[in-house]
């Protein structure tokens, strides 16, 4: 089955956001399709109530997009143009090679040189950015109370990319019935009912969306000495992006790098722009093509013009765009972001008497390497001199 | 613009719990960048703004018209209640 909405009432600058919580819109979704010489959107299906259910969903999400949509503040803060030598399909080259393997769309095992490449890079931003600053390292568990996200306002502003981590209850006979279902079905079916009241407690963690909540949640309660603190840690994110995990870089697990300032306003501000510079450097000194330009999240509201527009405005959110030659567009690899005191307030974290403000830097790990690869392909002879000169000496100390 | 520039300095000082000893707030402080209201306070003071003076707060507002300060603000109030 199939089902046709009208874009009439949205910005053609909107469409990709449309597609994306489309996504979200109903289970049995199987494909979307934008049109955008017809200004429609084309959602195939299998849903056992029709269309009717689905056009109303997706009408409501078009709704959400248009309203008061009138064009978001734009600003690119610099551009570096690479030689980009390489414009084949990375992803089917590293497939084809055996340097990748798909779990399933969005999780992957990666092996030498992407692997190597991912430790490499995060190196890097370690020597070339975060050891710029006084600089302390910490060490975050994969997952995170959910009594933390809910002071972030996670729950709220994301709530469909909270994947949740539960276990089988602490009761013998659930225990026990469960394993013996499994025994009895012949292994794990994924199809197979499972009663998830009867067998499992209501999650009591999430997986770790964002590295940076840990930091704010270390520092609950606490009053910072000086001006504040610049922490640096990386762990492992994950996001559930529904079928938007086919599109270049979208992945369910993934590795980032957060370089996190706590502290006084100016303090944090002049952090965050002395990190923009060393961003710069680094792009190209790598010879990446890339720009750095104002940008907002993905905020799954009824309010996201609201929120979106505000941090446009407000220039909250810088991301680093690096360019994919063979499919023309661009993914995020890096984000520079200023929370003013939304987590100073929500952690009670204070500097004097006031609630600390906060700012991040972000490394997505996989995406950088994804991106390189996509503008130089795996041949190393094609790699910029000093990318190669850097990797060589890091290859030869590292094991 | 006296009288608005002084509603909303209270306004602000009560509703976003400001130390009175707080020597950095002033009217002219960049309400955001230096912390004394987030993302979700501003969007509290635009409905706080729009039901106290009567007027609509739209997002073309909010991208034309510096909304930063104390002072901004209630500038921007007077421009629109007398449009």
């Amino acid at each position: 089955m199939e089902c046709i909405v009208s874009l009439g009432q949205l910005a053609p600058s909107q469409y990709g956001q449309l597609k994306y919580a489309a996504a979200f819109a109903d289970e049995h979704i199987d494909e979307i399709v934008i049109d955008e010489e017809a200004q429609t959107i084309r959602i195939v299906h299998h849903s056992p109530d029709g269309n009717a259910k689905i056009e109303e969903r997706v009408q409501r999400l078009a709704e959400r997009f248009s309203k008061g949509d009138f064009g978001f503040k734009e600003q690119v803060l610099f551009e570096n143009a690479g030689p980009k030598p390489y414009s084949g399909d990375i992803i089917a080259e590293l497939v084809d090679n055996k340097t990748m393997k798909v779990l399933e769309p969005g999780l992957f095992i990666f092996r030498e040189p992407f692997s190597s490449l991912m430790r490499f890079m995060d190196y890097m931003f370690v020597n070339k950015v975060a050891r710029a600053f006084d600089v302390k390292e910490e060490s975050y568990p994969a997952v995170i109370h959910c009594d933390t996200l809910n002071k972030t306002n996670h729950f709220t502003s994301f709530p469909e990319h909270i994947h949740f981590l539960t276990h089988l209850r602490e009761d013998l006979d659930v225990i026990e019935g469960f394993s013996q279902s499994i025994r009895e079905a012949g292994g794990w079916q994924q199809e197979a009912p499972l009663s998830l009241d009867e067998t499992m407690p209501k999650p009591k963690f999430a997986m770790n969306p964002s590295t940076c909540y840990h930091c704010y949640e270390g520092l609950q309660d606490e009053t910072l000495e000086g001006d504040g603190l610049v922490v640096t840690a990386i762990s492992k994110c994950h996001r559930f992006e529904s079928r938007n995990h086919t599109d270049f870089g979208r992945m369910l697990d993934f590795s980032m790098r957060e370089i996190i300032f706590v502290g006084k306003p100016d303090f944090v501000k002049e952090n965050r722009l002395k990190s923009i510079e060393l961003l710069k450097q680094l792009a190209e000194e790598w010879e990446v093509d890339s720009r750095l330009e104002i940008a907002n999240d993905p905020f799954f509201t009824n309010d996201f013009q609201v929120k979106a527009s505000f941090q446009r405005n407000q220039e909250m959110k810088y991301e680093l765009r690096l360019t994919i030659p063979y499919l023309d567009k661009s993914i995020a690899c890096s984000s520079v972001n200023f929370h003013s005191n939304t987590f100073g307030n929500a952690f009670n974290i204070k500097v004097g008497k006031r609630s600390a403000v906060t700012g991040c830097v972000g490394f997505g790990i996989e995406r950088w390497v994804f991106a390189f690869l996509s503008q130089y392909g795996l041949d190393e002879a094609a790699w910029p001199e000093r990318f190669r000169e850097q990797y060589a000496a890091w290859l030869d100390k590292s094991i | 613009m006296e009288a608005i520039a002084q509603q909303l300095e209270e306004h602000i000082r009560a509703q976003y719990e400001i130390d009175p000893d707080d020597d950095e707030f002033t009217r002219d402080v960049h309400l955001f960048d230096y912390g004394f209201i987030d993302s979700l306070g501003a969007t509290a003071l635009i409905a706080h703004i729009e039901k106290t003076y009567g007027i609509q707060v739209t997002n073309q507002d909010l991208m034309l018209y510096p909304l930063n300060t104390v002072n901004e603000i209630a500038t921007f109030i007077e421009t629109k209640k007398a449009g």
